[in-house]
């Protein structure tokens, strides 16, 4: 065998042992600081909860994406995706930044459930899935109507 | 079948080694979702305790049924600050139950309060059951590969085998051919092109060499015809006037010279077309013949005959020389060569005969001098001492050989010149 | 004894039916496949000698023709073609003998009779000449039927000279015919020589009334006394 082909078979084996390798690396959670978070993310930040303090950001490595975690000290906790966008926002004990929900979501529990509040949303394929005071889940599609509702 | 051997032992191994990539893979990636999932419920659960701790709400029981277990303690400024915020660690723990240490997976949260205040959390889980289920996966892939490859193994000998079906035909039948004989015709139906070319090209090859073969046999058989029968009336007209009592004793000699000119040309005639069937393959239908006890049967003809030389006949054999050959060319072979060592002998000379198992030599006293052995083979070859000889003896030796596969070879040990033949 | 030829080489006909017809044999000739069947199928012949290779066909043939229609003929077969197969095919087809050419017609003689003689006395097959007596199938000899003792070379050379009775054969004839074709580059046939000896002692000491003459040298003849 010439000594082309000899190294062209030993570069492709070992190419596919790195890859394999590099597969078994385990996703695990990283903690970044505040400023290394997505410019996006920082500023939803800064607006919607003026004021708070953060006690936890974490940077989540999927398969292929990266997502952030931001936990604050009152206990709230917001994800986003990698560019920044928030993709669930868990206030628990109080109301979600009404800015941040769609107003016809907004204007469906204003109107259906007068005494409710919105403490959690996540943005999911349909479209959005919100969780009220009163632990009602609805499910709405993506220009905010209404597609079920859980106890 | 050789040809199944090297095809399945090329698939087979190409396979092995994608198949040994391929588990390899699969058990890291499956290994990898394990730890995955194990990462995803001990940070679910630490989120929930920080959280909780957080909102200042009551934080679970330490050890509230489920395997996870936490601490969590206030550290000062520079110890949060000592570590990474998050570390995941795999520990030994002891389990008082068990009574001994098992393996157990760890992560640690450093997080700030509302008020200022710093903790430490952190999370256990023991991992022993996904160390069991690791382990159990990694002999199933084992024992599965070995499953796959023998299954891989076993089909691809049963593929080839089936594929190559047309071919043994073609082979068994080529070996069951036989020039001369009737040979059944080749029955070999198949689909496949490659197979189908190679049938018609087989057989067309045979039927052109029997063709061939035929030809031969035909002129053979002819030149013989015209040659020996123009011989047959002279020799027999001479016959007729040898009977003539009125002849002079001086003419009867010149009838009798006659006579033996015409046998001897006869005589060549043979040879040479026994060359030629030699040389033709026509003479099959070998059997086993023990070449030693055709031979002692020759030379008590030829030791009565060559008496007046007084020559001395050793015959030493270890064990029988018994070989595949036409018996009507082993007899010509001996004959010869038995010839041979009587007519070119000297008076009072000897001839010594050895017999091995895989061999056969004559060796004659003679001439001094070696004879030239690129030239005692060839046809029509005269020595000086046999004028009335063929010339074709040896010649008919070596055409024999070579059908035959025999070794033939002279050598001259003084003060014998030695014939050998060998297998 | 009445013979059929067959045989497409004019000279050897010639030659063959010259020399049976001097013993006061009938001989009928045929000159190719056509002519032979034409004859062969409607006469009745002591002796039939076919050559193989007819011009318009195969010697073979007629035979297997004969076979086919039941007709039972003494056949010898004569042929040039010096193939084993040839001999093999024709003795399988009920050929009584098989001669290669060229054969000395002495020898063609001996055999035609010999033929003859076992079709003749069915199995049975003395030799007698004179107050002699060979039976082949024993190897012995009698003379005024006392058994005399021959070795087996000097058996072999009565054997064959007996039924060529007052024939010349030459001395290389009958050294081939017994030693075989091992002798033909023979310096002198002495050893010939000394076995005849042999056989004319022993004849004359049982009293026998034939005789191996020397002739000029050059070979021997068996007459009667």
């Amino acid at each position: 065998m010439t000594t082309y082909r000899l190294t062209k078979r030993v570069a492709l084996t070992l190419c596919i042992i790195i890859g394999c390798l590099s597969m078994a690396h385990a996703d695990t959670d990283k903690s970044i600081r505040f400023d290394q978070l997505p410019q996006l993310a920082q500023q939803t930040i800064a607006q919607q909860f003026k004021g708070k303090q953060i006690a936890l950001v974490k940077q989540e490595t999927d398969l292929l994406s990266k997502s952030y975690d931001v936990i604050l000290t009152d206990g709230a906790k917001i994800e986003f995706d990698h560019r920044g966008h928030w993709s669930d926002i868990d206030c628990e004990t109080y109301a979600v930044p009404a800015s941040l929900v769609p107003a016809p979501i907004r204007s469906y529990v204003s109107a259906h459930y007068r005494n409710a509040k919105i403490v959690k949303i996540e943005r999911i394929r349909r479209g959005y899935e919100i969780e009220l005071s009163n632990n009602l889940e609805i499910t709405f599609d993506k220009a905010g109507k209404a597609l079920h509702i859980d106890h | 079948m050789r040809l199944l051997h090297v095809i399945n032992l090329r698939l087979t191994a190409v396979t092995a080694i994608l198949l040994v990539f391929w588990s390899v893979f699969f058990y890291i990636t499956i290994t990898r979702e394990i730890n995955d999932e194990l990462d995803d419920s001990l940070e679910n659960y630490a989120e929930l305790i920080i959280r909780r701790k957080l909102r200042g709400e009551a934080l679970p029981d330490h050890s509230s049924g489920s395997n996870n277990q936490y601490y969590i303690k206030p550290v000062s400024r520079q110890e949060a600050l000592r570590h990474d915020v998050i570390r995941y660690r795999n520990v030994q723990v002891y389990v008082s139950e068990a009574g001994e240490h098992e393996p157990a997976r760890v992560i640690s949260y450093t997080f700030r309060t509302g008020q200022g205040q710093y903790y430490q959390l952190e999370v256990f889980t023991p991992t022993i059951e996904q160390d069991d289920l690791k382990e159990s996966i990694l002999w199933s892939m084992l024992i599965l590969y070995v499953c796959i490859l023998s299954s891989i193994l076993l089909i691809n000998v049963w593929g080839i085998r089936y594929s190559m079906r047309p071919l043994r035909t073609l082979l068994q039948w080529l070996d069951r051919y036989r020039l001369n004989g009737p040979n059944a015709p080749l029955r070999n139906p198949t689909r496949i092109v490659e197979f189908e070319r190679l049938n018609q090209v087989v057989t067309s090859a045979m039927q052109r060499n029997e063709e061939v073969y035929r030809q031969q046999h035909l002129f053979i058989g002819n030149a013989s015809h015209e040659l020996q029968t123009p011989l047959a009336a002279a020799l027999g007209r001479i016959e007729m006037m040898l009977e003539d009592d009125s002849l002079s004793e001086h003419q009867m000699g010149e009838l009798i010279k006659l006579q033996r000119t015409l046998t001897r040309l006869s005589k060549v005639n043979r040879s040479l077309l026994m060359l030629t069937k030699i040389d033709n393959g026509q003479y099959a239908q070998p059997a086993q013949v023990d070449m030693g006890q055709r031979l002692s049967q020759l030379i008590d003809d030829y030791e009565s005959a060559y008496g007046s030389r007084h020559l001395q006949v050793q015959v030493s054999s270890q064990e029988p020389l018994v070989l595949q050959i036409n018996e009507a060319l082993a007899d010509t072979l001996l004959a010869n060569l038995l010839k041979n060592a009587f007519v070119h002998n000297v008076q009072g000379g000897s001839i010594r005969i050895t017999i091995t198992r895989d061999s056969l030599t004559l060796a004659n006293t003679g001439t001094p001098h070696p004879l030239d052995k690129r030239l005692i083979f060839t046809p029509f070859y005269h020595t000086p001492d046999s004028p009335s000889s063929t010339g074709l003896g040896l010649a008919l030796v070596k055409a024999i050989c070579q059908q035959c596969q025999l070794h033939l070879s002279y050598r001259f040990e003084f003060p014998y010149h030695c014939f050998e033949i060998s297998r | 004894m009445k013979l059929l030829l067959i045989e497409d080489d004019p000279d050897l006909r010639e030659v063959i039916q010259t020399s049976l017809q001097r013993e006061r044999c009938v001989v009928e000739v045929a000159r190719d496949y056509r002519e032979a069947v034409s004859k062969l199928f409607i006469y009745q012949y002591d002796c039939i000698l076919i050559d193989i290779m007819l011009p318009d066909g195969n010697g073979l043939d007629l035979l297997r023709e004969m076979q086919r229609r039941g007709i039972k003929h003494n056949v010898i077969i004569i042929s040039a073609r010096d193939a084993i197969e040839d001999k093999v095919e024709g003795l399988e087809l009920r050929a009584d003998d098989y001669l290669a050419k060229p054969f000395h017609l002495a020898e063609l003689k001996a055999r035609i009779r010999s033929v003859i003689r076992r079709s003749q006395q069915a199995g049975e097959c003395l030799i007698r000449l004179g107050n002699v007596e060979i039976d082949p199938a024993h190897f012995s000899v009698e003379v005024e039927g006392r058994a005399i003792e021959m070795l087996r070379k000097e058996y072999d050379i009565l054997a064959y000279l007996i039924v060529r009775p007052n024939r010349l054969i030459s001395k290389e004839t009958l050294a081939e015919s017994i030693w075989g074709d091992s002798i033909d580059q023979a310096d002198n046939f002495d050893f010939v020589y000394a076995q005849i000896k042999n056989v004319r002692k022993k004849l004359r000491e049982a009293g026998a009334s034939i005789e191996i003459k020397t002739v000029y040298g050059l070979g021997y003849k068996l007459v009667t006394l």
